[in-house]
């Protein structure tokens, strides 16, 4: 593709249509990735009804004082990528994507923790369904909580990875030159999609770390 | 188009969530709660939501439809994760899975059972 081209397409009538559009097309697909988590969510809240106690001891087998780090890393990612938007709008290219290789860095710091408390999990046993061998917790409960952490921090971590890899990219645009203050439809939205996989965090952080 | 806005909004809004993120840390590991601890830690999550939602997402600057598609999910969410918790609170005990031997009444969290039981 010509990087000559200009991001600005005829059929929207005005600039202002295009960036509502885009803005409208990311908040629908936020609200369906609301939806894929509600079905975890859901879940999770039906069998921490059945097995409220095994939930209690469960919990207390993850790493709430890692997870508190976490949640302040993901928070501080946040601020930074708002940052980017903030920035991009006053057509400030390198502050951008400075700001946004920063809140970067603090995802992948993220996944490194998660990355070693999946290891801790895999050599006590605490694995989904079958392959549950965890001896202090009983496998009925047991079993169904750790399959739901893995189901819930797992598909957030595939998450923050398409997340990392968009503002990877973002990065790239925004060093080329192809955001503007004009325009940075990509930089607003793809924002808006750090900021989501952030807030879902905000409620697994609680549900699976400090249930009592 | 681009006024100069400073950034100190965005830093006290992250204060904020920081706060509010050791708050969460202090009431679950610290002071036990019990079952109000459920209802404090999802209400801190909420505000917190709000939060991120309203001034890192710009959500305060989207109209209409823009606005909307959000708190709607939201709405579905709250309906799909009540319904679901309503049908296994009000379920008889063949309904439910083997292995818990309970009485064949309608299953209540501890908090809503009637004193005495």
């Amino acid at each position: 593709m010509s990087t000559e081209t200009s991001p600005w397409e005829e059929h929207f009538g005005s600039r202002e249509n295009q960036n509502k559009a885009a803005q409208l097309g990311m908040w629908i697909f936020l609200g369906s990735e609301v939806l894929l988590f509600t079905n975890l969510f859901v879940g999770y809240g039906v069998y921490r009804y059945y097995y409220p106690d095994i939930f209690v001891e469960g919990s207390k087998h993850l790493e709430a004082g890692w997870a508190t780090v976490q949640t302040l890393l993901l928070v501080t990612s946040s601020l930074f990528v708002a940052l980017a938007v903030h920035y991009i709008r006053q057509g400030r290219q390198f502050l951008t994507a400075l700001v946004l290789l920063v809140g970067m860095g603090m995802g992948l710091g993220f996944l490194g923790i998660k990355g070693w408390e999946y290891w801790k999990h895999w050599t006590e046993g605490a694995l989904p369904g079958e392959y549950y061998r965890l001896e202090e917790l009983p496998v009925r409960g047991g079993s169904l909580f750790f399959t739901l952490y893995f189901l819930l921090t797992g598909l957030h971590a595939v998450h923050m990875l398409v997340a990392l890899g968009l503002l990877g990219w973002l990065v790239w645009g925004a060093v080329s030159g192809k955001y503007t203050a004009e325009y940075h439809i990509p930089v607003e939205v793809g924002g808006l999609y750090w900021h989501l996989v952030d807030v879902f965090w905000l409620f697994i952080y609680p549900l699976l770390y400090l249930v009592e | 188009m681009a006024k100069k806005k400073s950034t100190w909004g965005y830093v006290g809004v992250w204060v904020v969530l920081v706060v509010l993120t050791v708050v969460t840390w202090v009431l679950g590991t610290k002071l036990k709660l019990g079952p109000y601890s459920l209802p404090a830690s999802m209400g801190i999550a909420v505000v917190k939501t709000v939060l991120v939602a309203m001034f890192f997402m710009h959500l305060v600057e989207q109209r209409g439809t823009r606005r909307v598609v959000l708190p709607v999910s939201a709405l579905f969410l709250g309906l799909l994760l009540g319904l679901s918790l309503l049908e296994a609170m009000t379920r008889i005990q063949m309904a439910r899975p083997n292995g818990i031997n309970e009485e064949l009444e309608p299953k209540r969290p501890a908090t809503t059972r009637p004193v005495g039981h």
